[in-house]
């Protein structure tokens, strides 16, 4: 049971501008209105971090790894499970590698 | 943005993967615990080195979790009519699933304030323990790369990507996303190219949005 003072500065830090994030649109709108343009961009942002996330994963990517990200993607859009889907890409990879290893042949 | 997480194993997946990149069981629960926002949670994992780079975290977290500002907009002509000491301690309970509840209980005239924080509360707990659970199941198993749990946060981070993707109006802002990324990436150290692209995302979202 450990706790590294740097480690609990990061955790600090990313604890207050998350609640800064949660409060901040509330108190916000007491002075301003949201515009059209601002939420469009705000609305974009999750979809957007994941494919700046993924890029360089995907691209730097081996055979296992290809294997586990389409195993990832047929059961998201078949089971829209994200845990699921998890789960296949890494029984993909752990099959990849077993078989470019050898034992399972 | 209704993210159906799959709660409980949601929180254990998060607890494994923490452990995998060497947090301690205090240090992954105190994380569940003050941020209590799974997406970004799983970014930090996915950016974290050995002392860690504070600024960077903070920097990446504010923008995966900007979108919490617009949840705060859209429930303050309910949350307005309560006092300060009872809207601000709830808003901390705010996620994705129980924010989208709280909206539509509202609307409904159905519930009022106090249902995020009960709703709230429940998810937190749920993701709190579960946290602890995952990182104690990790540290049990192991993660023996021959099992592919090394490749379990990608999996995960992929899985969200889909489920997070809005269809044709993305398609621009993830091109913008790509190419600063890979940009980004290829010069700047850490995980910069997380933040970068986020933002040229959200950017483009803004600027081809039609009113």
């Amino acid at each position: 049971m450990s706790i590294d003072p740097t480690v609990l500065a990061a955790l600090a830090a990313m604890g207050i501008v998350t609640y800064l994030t949660r409060a901040g649109g509330f108190w916000l709108m007491g002075f301003i209105a949201l515009t059209p343009r601002i939420e469009a961009g705000l609305r974009t942002i999750p979809s957007s971090v994941m494919v700046a996330l993924m890029t360089p994963l995907v691209l730097n990517a081996g055979p296992a790894e290809a294997v586990g990200y389409t195993a990832v993607l047929i059961v998201m859009l078949t089971a829209k499970s994200d845990v699921f889907a998890a789960m296949a890409g890494v029984a993909g990879v752990a099959l990849t590698r077993a078989l470019m290893s050898g034992t399972l042949s | 943005m209704p993210i159906a997480f799959g709660g409980f194993g949601y929180g254990i997946a998060f607890g494994v993967l923490a452990a995998d990149i060497g947090l301690s069981w205090l240090e992954a629960v105190l994380m569940s615990a003050l941020i209590f926002a799974g997406a970004s949670q799983l970014v930090a994992l996915q950016m974290w080195t050995n002392p860690p780079a504070a600024i960077a975290l903070a920097l990446a977290t504010a923008v995966v979790n900007a979108r919490h500002l617009l949840y705060g907009a859209a429930i303050h002509p309910w949350f307005r009519r309560l006092r300060w000491f009872q809207s601000y301690p709830s808003l901390f309970f705010m996620a994705d699933g129980t924010w989208a509840l709280t909206l539509e209980a509202l609307r409904n005239n159905r519930g009022n304030g106090a249902f995020l924080l009960g709703a709230g509360l429940l998810t937190y707990i749920e993701w709190v323990v579960s946290t602890g659970v995952g990182h104690a199941l990790g540290k049990a198993v192991g993660a023996p790369q021959a099992l592919g749990l090394d490749f379990m946060l990608a999996a995960f981070m992929s899985a969200l990507m889909v489920a997070l993707w809005r269809g044709r109006a993305d398609v621009a802002p993830a091109a913008a996303a790509i190419i600063v990324a890979y940009i980004t990436h290829s010069f700047a150290g850490a995980q910069w190219h997380i933040i970068a692209g986020g933002v040229a995302g959200a950017l483009v979202g803004a600027w081809r949005h039609v009113d």
